[in-house]
């Protein structure tokens, strides 16, 4: 794990250095182009302070030896803040953002996958098959914009952000909570739309596969009831295709909410990575980057984990 | 409903032209004044106006009655002590003042109002009277329409964390001068006037007495020597200073006269210095509150400052101190006081994707009428990721008033669509800038043979009238502009006619009369060749944020095919366009075309080599700007026509800067845009329509019209401090 951590911070360090220009050329070229300009002098200025006039190897080493002894993930030029502390305000709703998404998505997805496998060609199969190919179908963003013209066009709502403005400024409260959730709702079906779909899809032909198995017939030779039947056996193994692509739910999930984040103007880390890129502020994105990598390594322990737990096959496998 | 407001509207005007009516004659006495003053015993109905009128001849003239009676109450206990002016009870004594006495004391009374929310803080000791917060000489703005009411926020959008501009546009601009609204002169600020030497030397300013910070310590000229001492000439913390600062190469000099009078003294004139007050350049100085700022610097604060940096994760003081230099951190630290009529308290970087700045109970301007502003309570700005967001907004009206990212020319219909649903109307903006397109072929092209052919004055003009400029206005821009080339306004006292106009005819004919001088032979495609024999090819740089400009460039590459030009468009990410244009890699680029008004005088990026934005000759420009680029600058040889007179043009513009004499100045514009028409640097193609931005139907005293421009930051120009709603 620590030498995949360590080759990806590299990997990411380069890429972001890989654009022409730096921070200082993006700030300036902002700047022109809203008809504002800068002083050449302070430009230079601007490029030693950051320590961008150095070789990137100095640049990445340095970094690298805060990160490691001193926990500092340096600053961003951008906001002149410590990255941890901007990582961390908008970290927050993010998990709870793709939280919501996973319990909806599976929640939805399970029921609903197991039931159009059971009751294959029937016309409940065949609405949530073609539910399930339009939601994979339809790009995420496209699906906001139409939510935002539907709710500005009928209901003179404009669901942009997370809160409503007053409680933007306002500490944590009840009120608070239940304003979120009243704006939450869209990002979780908005993000959660195209994932359900695929599960479904997967889960009914997971299921499909084992239905037709000789152990399904055994059971049933032996009088199992058949909501037990399945529940207890099929469904199990077909599981198991479920857990192991879950830990690319994570990432996948932040990376895809940074287009939806953007359009719904949620104040998730989605946006401030997407910044941090196109203004060049290195050491932000790459904070950004070195997180959402270590999330999926985690998450692929977990799930490795989980599947280890749910499938005992994968368990004796490794004994 | 409708009448009824207009009634009330009417009543009000009325009420205050019977208030105007009367205030010349606050100071003059009535039909029987008493001579020597005399007291007076309140009877039932009495009021301090009926007494006043009764007495003085003028109701108006009533704190002046009031005055009187409690001074000769603290002799006389007989006499009444008036609290309130509206309350006064039967049996009262009061104490007539003379005439000559009560004028002398409306001729300096000065009745001051005050928000609401400010009045009961003062009703709680929190905050002192406002006659003790606002300076001896607060600052009088006229109203667009009408005198407002206090109360409501002002909301808007910013797309984005950095877009501060927007910021600097509504309430970051209060500097020692500025900008009137209307853009023709410079008026006093901050400072109440000022005085300039006869050879534009030493410019006096005064300042205002008892002019206040946000939080109530006083604004003096130490404040502004604080910026002088402690950024200005540290060479450790600031080792290249603002070129503002710097004519003829030397810094200048900042002294303090008494607390209330600055110097700047040049070492040359420094005919534009009140100029490049009014841009938003000129900031800074008032933005050092020493009583605060001091505590990050070293020299002022020895003991702590290097316990403040550990805290703030700074390797020392000198870098916190820059940190708390930089334009935005104004904007950022909630802590930091201002002059602004707002002061931000919610500020983005604490992640609420908000910006919120409260009234500033110690602003220092008033309306007509006395009373303290801003009128609002509060400015308000949501975060938006995208500006399609900011859109919605828009049009569900919840932006009071807003032009910045979403007033588009796109946007333009669905604006208009839904101004009922979302309750407001346009106000329109007149651009600065001249024009869409500037295509500016690279005359210090590296390649010796593109060189040669670029700076062919004949190719450029060929190239130009092969354009069909209708066309693009039509099919593009919505038939709003005219042809034009890189030529100021008419607006402007140097408009010159020929440089805007020359070769914007479309003629196919012409074009390739010019361009056979240059480039006679063509292949079998018809296409021209190069002196080495093969097709000439160059392309052409733009920015892929500007999908317009991508357009025009579009229709420009067929239409150059007629002529047997091979141009190719060249999409790029903006900081690679930078970097390219900058190392002076390019063939071409296109870019807008900024500084058309009144403007131009600052920024002659288009009329000559300038600076680095000089797209035609980054390398000269850098050089004229005193700046270093990505290659080293260099300034023209004086080789050829085209060299000689571009340093010309210099000499003019360092004559112009050396000037006093906006005469003189006008002059000397004249000269450089000959020179430029004669020169033809750039080839332009037409000029922008009329902007618009939205404006709430509660939301006033905005202007109908306003200049757009960034060296004239609007909206602020136009005092937003009387906009108001109801």
């Amino acid at each position: 794990m620590i030498p995949t951590l360590f080759v990806i911070s590299v990997v990411a360090f380069m890429v972001i250095s890989l654009p022409p220009g730096d921070f200082v050329t993006s700030y300036v070229a902002n700047l022109s182009s809203q008809g504002e300009s800068v002083e050449a002098a302070v430009i230079e200025q601007m490029r030693e302070r950051y320590g961008l006039d150095q070789p990137v190897y100095i640049q990445y080493l340095k970094w690298m030896r805060n990160i490691l002894f001193e926990g500092d993930f340096g600053k961003s030029f951008v906001f002149r803040r410590p990255v941890t502390e901007l990582i961390w305000q908008r970290l927050t709703l993010t998990l709870v953002l793709a939280f919501c998404t996973l319990v909806f998505t599976y929640s939805v997805a399970l029921p609903v996958g197991v039931y159009s496998a059971a009751k294959q060609y029937s016309v409940g199969d065949y609405v949530a098959t073609f539910l399930g190919f339009i939601g994979v179908a339809i790009p995420q963003f496209l699906l906001a914009l139409v939510l935002m013209y539907v709710a500005f066009k009928y209901f003179d709502q404009s669901v942009i952000g997370l809160f409503s403005l007053e409680y933007r400024e306002a500490a944590w409260s009840w009120g608070k909570v239940v304003d979120l959730l009243k704006h939450l709702w869209i990002p979780v079906i908005i993000l959660g739309i195209a994932g359900t779909a695929m599960l479904i899809r997967i889960m009914r032909a997971n299921l499909l596969d084992e239905l037709h198995k000789p152990y399904v017939l055994t059971a049933r030779a032996k009088g199992l009831s058949e909501g037990k039947l399945l529940f207890k056996y099929p469904v199990r193994v077909a599981l198991n295709a479920y857990v192991s692509t879950a830990q690319y739910r994570v990432p996948e999930m932040i990376n895809a909410s940074t287009v939806i984040s953007v359009v719904l103007s949620l104040p998730t880390t989605g946006p401030l990575l997407l910044e941090a890129l196109m203004q060049q502020d290195m050491y932000l994105a790459g904070a950004f980057i070195l997180l959402l990598s270590t999330l999926t390594i985690v998450g692929t322990l977990v799930s490795d984990i989980a599947l280890a737990w749910v499938d005992p096959r994968i368990r004796y496998r490794e004994v | 409903m409708f009448c009824s407001k207009k009634s009330s509207v009417l009543s009000r005007v009325t009420i205050v032209m019977i208030l105007v009516c009367l205030l010349p004659m606050a100071s003059v006495a009535g039909a029987a004044p008493p001579a020597q003053g005399e007291s007076y015993t309140v009877q039932a109905d009495d009021s301090l106006w009926l007494v006043a009128e009764k007495y003085l001849g003028n109701g108006a003239a009533y704190p002046a009655v009031m005055d009187a009676t409690n001074k000769k109450a603290a002799e006389d206990a007989t006499f009444a002590t008036i609290v309130d002016a509206g309350l006064i009870q039967p049996g009262w004594k009061l104490w007539i003042p003379s005439a000559e006495e009560a004028s002398a004391f409306m001729a300096t009374y000065k009745a001051y109002n005050e928000a609401p929310m400010l009045a009961e803080l003062v009703a709680t000791g929190e905050l002192p009277p406002v006659e003790e917060r606002l300076p001896e000489n607060p600052m009088v703005i006229e109203v667009v329409d009408r005198i407002g009411v206090y109360g409501g926020d002002w909301n808007t959008a910013m797309q984005a964390a950095a877009d501060y501009a927007w910021v600097v546009r509504t309430f970051g601009y209060e500097h020692l001068v500025r900008w009137n609204p209307e853009w023709t002169a410079i008026v006093p600020n901050v400072a109440e006037s000022y005085e300039i030497n006869e050879d534009a030397t030493e410019f006096t300013f005064h300042l205002r007495k008892g002019m206040k910070w946000s939080d109530g310590v006083p604004f003096t000229a130490d404040d502004i020597l604080f910026w002088y001492e402690a950024w200005i000439t540290n060479d450790e913390l600031l080792p290249s200073k603002p070129f503002w600062m710097m004519p003829g190469g030397e810094l200048g000099v900042v002294e303090k006269v008494d607390d209330y009078t600055v110097k700047f003294k040049f070492a040359v004139p420094h005919g534009l210095f009140l100029q490049r007050l009014a841009t938003p350049d000129g900031y800074e100085m008032l933005v050092m509150p020493k009583h605060y700022l001091g505590q990050f610097h070293a020299d002022y604060n020895p003991e702590g400052v290097e316990a403040l940096a550990e805290e703030g994760g700074y390797a020392n003081w000198q870098e916190m101190f820059q940190d708390r230099m930089v334009w935005e951190d104004r904007f950022e630290d909630p802590d930091r006081p201002c002059l602004y009529a707002w002061d931000v308290s919610t500020s983005i970087v604490e992640g609420t994707s908000l910006l919120v700045a409260k009234r500033n109970p110690y602003y220092w301007k008033v309306d007509p009428e006395g009373n303290q502003l801003p009128y609002l309570d509060r400015f308000v700005s949501v975060v938006a990721e995208d500006a399609e967001g900011m859109v919605l907004m828009g049009l569900n009206g919840a932006i009071d008033m807003q032009d910045r990212r979403i007033a588009t020319a796109d946007n333009k219909a669905v604006f208009a669509d839904n101004m009922e649903k979302g309750n407001y109307h346009f106000f329109e903006t007149v651009p600065a800038e001249m024009n869409q397109a500037m295509i500016a072929l690279n005359l210090t092209h590296p390649d010796p043979v593109k060189q040669e052919i670029f700076r062919n004055k004949d190719f450029r003009s060929g190239l130009s009238h092969a354009i069909n400029r209708q066309e693009i206005i039509d099919v593009i821009f919505v038939g709003q502009g005219e042809p034009w080339q890189g030529a100021p306004l008419p607006s402007t006292a140097w408009y010159n006619e020929q440089l805007a106009k020359q070769y914007t005819e479309y003629d196919v004919d012409l074009a390739n009369e010019y361009l056979d001088k240059v480039l006679p032979d063509k292949d079998a495609e018809g296409f021209r060749l190069g002196p080495d024999g093969k097709r000439f090819t160059f392309s052409i740089e733009v920015c892929d944020r500007y999908p317009k400009q991508v357009d025009v460039l579009e229709l420009v590459r067929l239409q150059w095919q007629e002529v047997g030009i091979d141009m190719q468009v060249k999409f790029e990410e903006r900081a690679l366009l930078y970097e390219r244009k900058d190392a002076n890699e390019h063939d071409a680029v296109v870019w807008a075309g900024d500084g058309g008004g009144l403007d131009s005088m600052l920024e002659l990026r288009w009329y000559m080599p300038f600076n680095n934005e000089s797209n035609y000759a980054t390398p000269w420009g850098y050089y004229y700007a005193g700046a270093v680029g990505g290659i080293e600058p260099y300034p023209p040889a004086g080789e050829d026509e085209l060299e000689q007179n571009a340093l010309k043009q210099w000499e003019l513009y360092d004559q112009l800067g050396a000037s006093s004499d906006p005469a003189e100045q006008t002059e000397l514009m004249k000269q450089i845009m000959e020179i430029a028409a004669d020169q033809f640097y750039v080839i332009g193609i037409c000029t922008l329509g009329p902007g618009y931005g939205i404006v709430r139907n509660d939301f006033h005293n905005v202007p109908e019209s306003m200049p757009l421009s960034w060296l004239y930051p609007h909206p602020a120009p136009t005092n937003p401090e009387q906009y108001f709603k109801e």
